[in-house]
C-alpha cells in the first residue's frame, strides 16, 4: 500500500514510496527526506534540492500545497482507493438536475431569472456582488430554472447553493 | 510639527502611513473594522479604535464617527491613505472646518479635479491635451448614444467622480448603450456614491504614462517623473514601473511639464498624480488626476530617493518643499508587483480566508508593503490587495530578474494568490522588450496561455507536489512531529493510517 495517484489539475502523477528514502515520481527513482518545520511548513529534498513547503490539509484526500510563488490542490488516493472510487462513478446515476453553487462568498444583488424561466447556456442568471465588483453568474447548460435557493440581498458563502437548472 | 496623526484607512497603505509616522516621531492612531481585528495597521499604530462593523459603509467610510474620533483624541491630523474619502472634498471640508489638518490637498483643488468632466473642462482651458469625449455628464442612454455616435465607437463610459478603474465600461454599439449605462451607473453609486458618468473616445493600444507630482503651500512645485502601469487586467493595474521604457527625454520634459501644469490649474499643494494616455507617436491625453498618494508611489520613492508620506505630512504641516527640482534626478529602476488574493485559474475570482502562512521575500533591493501578517484575514469586504512587491536595480533588464527571483521567495498559503501570473508577465519577451501597450494581457492572451501552457519548470514543481503530498498521505505522524527529520527506514511507516 505505497503506491499512490496524485490528481493534480488534472494531470495524474504516480508516485510510489519505497524503503531507505526512496521514491519514484512517474517511473523516475529519486532519493528523498522531510524535515517537519512546525505544523503547517516543510522542507522536502528530492535529491540535491530541497524544497520549502507551506501545506494544509483540506481534507482526507486533498491537500494545498505552497511552494515557489505556486499554489496548488492535490487529491493523493491510494492506486485502490482510485480504483473504487471509479467504479463509484461509473455506476452512480447520471444526475440531470444540475445546481449552480456560489464560486466566492458575496451578497445577491439581483436577481434576473424566476422559477421557471427558460434560459439559455451563457445566460446571466444571477449577479453577485464581492469585494465591489459586481460578477455575473451564467447559466452553464441551457433548460429551465427549477430552483432558486437565495433572495436578493442575503449573503451567501462559497459553495451556497443558488440555482438549479432542469 | 504634527502630533498625533488619525489614519482614515486601512491595510497596506495604513501600514505605510504609521511607519512614517514612527520614523518622524509623530503618534499614530489607527481604526479598525470588526473585520480588520487581525489586520496588521491595527496592531501596529500606537492607538487603534474600533470604528465599525465591517462593511465600509458601517466603518471606513463613516464620516462623523471617524472626525468625532479625531477630535476626541485630540489628533491634530486626519491622513487618508488612498481611496475612501481620500479625494471626497466634503469630508475634506469638515476635516478643515474642524481645525484639524487633512493631510493631502485642499477641497477646493479636490473638487476641481474630483469631479472629472469639471477637470476635462479645466484642463481644456489650461491647453493639457484631453481624450475627446464629453466635458459634461450624460444624462439620458438617448443623449448618451447621439454623442457616442459623434465620437465614435468604441467609447468609454466612465463614472465622474471616479478612479481606479471602477466603474467604467466599454462600449462598442448601439445596441450595448442601454444596459452597460445602467451597469455603469449602479457600480459608480456604490464606488463613489455619485451616479453621473461620461464618454471618453476609446484611444486604441495606448500606454498608461502617469506624473508624480509635489506641491507646498507656498507655491513651490515640482515634479518626481514618470511612472507607467499599462500591465493591467480589466483596467485593474497589476504591474508599475518607473520610469516608463518607452519615454525618451524629450518626451519626459513635455509630460512632466504639463503634469506641473495640470497641477498649477488647481492650486494644489501636497502629493498628486496626472495620469495621460501616450498613444504611439508619443503624443499624450490627459486621463484624470488623482489627488493623493497612489497605490503605486513606492517605484517613484525608489528612483527618486524622495520619501512622498514623510513629505506630504511636512507639506501639511506648513514647510516648504525638502528638495528643489534640479536636485531631483532618475536612479536605476523600479518595479511594483500588486499581490492579490485571486485565483488566477478560476477567473480571477477572489479568494478569501486566513494566512496560514506568510512570509515576505527579501534580499538586495526588495521592499514589500503588506496590510497583513501571518494569521491575519482576507475578507470578502474590501480590496483584495495583500501586498505590494517592489523591486529596484540599477536597470530594467536587472529588476526584472530581482522581481522574479522576489515573487518566487514569497509563500502564501490560506489564500489563492496571482504570483504566478504575475510570473508570466516578467518572462514574457515583448514586456522584457519593453514592447506593449494597456492591452498587453488581452493581446498576448496570457491568461489563456497561462492556464495551459506548462513549462517544463512547471512540470517539475507539479511533481514535486505530488510526491510531497503522497509522502504526507503515506506519513501522517508528520503532522504532529514538528522538527523532527523523518526517513523511511521504519517498516511501521508502511502501514496505511486512515
Amino acid at each position: 500500500m505505497n503506491e499512490y495517484v496524485v490528481t493534480l489539475k488534472d494531470k495524474r502523477n504516480l508516485v510510489r514510496i519505497s524503503q531507505n528514502s526512496k521514491i519514484t515520481i512517474n517511473g523516475k527513482d529519486h532519493h528523498y527526506e522531510l524535515i517537519a518545520l512546525n505544523n503547517s511548513t516543510y522542507r522536502l529534498r528530492i535529491d540535491e534540492k530541497f524544497y520549502d513547503i507551506a501545506s494544509a490539509k483540506i481534507d482526507n484526500y486533498r491537500f494545498s500545497v505552497v511552494m515557489e510563488g505556486w499554489t496548488f490542490e492535490t487529491v493523493v488516493m491510494t492506486t485502490l482507493q482510485e480504483r473504487a472510487s471509479k467504479v463509484i462513478e461509473q455506476t452512480g446515476a447520471v444526475l440531470k438536475l444540475s445546481e449552480i453553487k456560489a464560486p466566492m462568498p458575496g451578497m445577491i444583488f439581483k436577481l434576473k431569472k424566476k422559477i421557471g424561466d427558460k434560459i439559455e447556456l451563457g445566460e446571466s442568471v444571477i449577479i453577485l456582488e464581492a469585494m465591489k465588483m459586481e460578477n455575473d453568474i451564467k447559466a452553464p447548460s441551457s433548460g429551465v430554472i427549477k430552483n432558486v435557493y437565495v433572495s436578493e440581498g442575503s449573503a451567501v458563502e462559497k459553495g451556497a447553493k443558488l440555482f438549479s437548472i432542469e | 510639527m504634527l502630533r498625533k496623526i488619525l489614519i482614515a484607512n486601512r491595510g497596506e497603505i495604513a501600514v505605510r502611513i504609521i511607519r512614517a509616522c514612527k520614523e518622524l516621531g509623530i503618534k499614530s492612531a489607527a481604526i479598525y473594522s470588526e473585520a480588520d481585528r487581525t489586520s496588521l495597521h491595527t496592531s501596529m499604530a500606537d492607538e487603534s479604535y474600533l470604528i465599525g462593523a465591517a462593511p465600509s459603509s458601517e466603518s471606513y467610510l463613516n464620516k462623523n464617527k471617524i472626525i468625532a474620533l479625531a477630535k476626541e483624541i485630540k489628533a491634530d491630523a486626519i491622513h487618508p491613505g488612498y481611496g475612501y474619502f481620500s479625494e471626497n472634498a466634503d469630508f475634506i471640508e469638515t476635516v478643515e472646518k474642524e481645525g484639524i489638518v487633512f493631510i493631502g490637498p485642499s477641497s477646493d483643488s479636490v473638487k476641481k479635479m474630483g469631479n472629472k468632466t469639471a477637470a476635462r473642462q479645466l484642463m481644456k482651458k489650461n491647453n493639457v491635451p484631453i481624450v475627446p469625449g464629453t466635458t459634461e455628464p450624460v444624462k439620458s442612454v438617448e443623449k448618451g448614444i447621439k454623442t457616442a455616435k459623434e465620437v465614435g465607437y468604441p467609447i468609454l463610459l466612465k463614472a465622474a467622480a471616479g478612479g481606479g478603474g471602477k466603474g467604467m465600461r466599454k462600449i462598442s454599439s448601439d445596441k450595448e448603450f442601454a444596459d452597460a449605462f445602467e451597469a455603469t451607473k449602479r457600480e459608480a453609486m456604490k464606488a463613489f456614491a455619485n451616479d453621473s458618468i461620461y464618454i471618453e473616445k476609446y484611444i486604441e493600444n495606448p500606454r498608461h504614462i502617469e506624473v508624480q507630482v509635489i506641491a507646498d503651500k507656498h507655491g513651490n512645485y515640482a515634479h518626481l517623473f514618470e511612472r507607467e502601469c499599462s500591465i493591467q487586467r480589466r483596467h485593474q493595474k497589476i504591474i508599475e514601473e518607473a520610469p516608463s521604457s518607452f519615454v525618451d527625454p524629450e518626451t519626459r520634459n513635455k509630460i512632466t511639464q504639463a503634469g506641473v501644469n495640470a497641477a498649477k490649474a488647481c492650486n494644489y499643494f501636497n502629493a498628486g498624480t496626472i495620469e495621460f494616455l501616450m498613444d504611439k507617436n508619443k503624443s499624450f491625453y490627459f486621463l484624470e488626476m488623482n489627488t493623493r498618494l497612489q497605490v503605486e508611489h513606492p517605484v517613484t520613492e525608489l528612483i527618486s530617493g524622495i520619501d512622498l508620506v514623510k513629505e506630504q505630512i511636512s507639506i501639511a504641516s506648513g514647510n516648504r518643499l525638502s528638495f528643489k527640482q534640479k536636485d531631483l534626478f532618475i536612479n536605476g529602476h523600479a518595479l511594483e508587483s500588486r499581490i492579490y488574493a485571486e485565483d488566477a485559474e478560476n477567473n480571477f475570482l477572489p479568494s478569501t480566508g486566513k494566512l496560514n502562512e506568510y512570509e515576505i521575500p527579501s534580499g538586495p533591493g526588495i521592499r514589500v508593503d503588506s496590510g497583513f501578517s501571518r494569521g491575519s484575514d482576507i475578507s470578502i469586504y474590501y480590496d483584495p490587495l495583500i501586498a505590494k512587491l517592489v523591486c529596484w536595480s540599477s536597470t530594467r533588464k536587472e529588476a526584472i530578474s530581482r522581481m522574479i527571483r522576489a515573487l518566487k521567495e514569497f509563500r502564501i498559503s490560506g489564500v489563492t494568490n496571482n504570483i504566478p501570473f504575475l510570473l508570466e508577465v516578467f518572462v514574457n519577451q515583448n514586456f522584457i522588450n519593453g514592447n506593449f501597450d494597456i492591452n498587453f494581457i488581452e493581446k498576448e492572451e496570457l491568461v489563456k496561455k497561462f492556464q495551459s501552457e506548462k513549462t517544463d519548470e512547471d512540470n517539475t514543481l507539479e511533481e514535486i507536489a505530488s510526491a510531497f503530498s503522497a509522502i504526507l498521505k503515506h506519513q501522517p505522524a508528520l503532522h504532529k512531529h514538528a522538527g523532527k527529520k523523518f526517513e523511511n527506514s521504519n517498516k511501521w511507516t508502511d502501514l496505511e493510517y486512515e
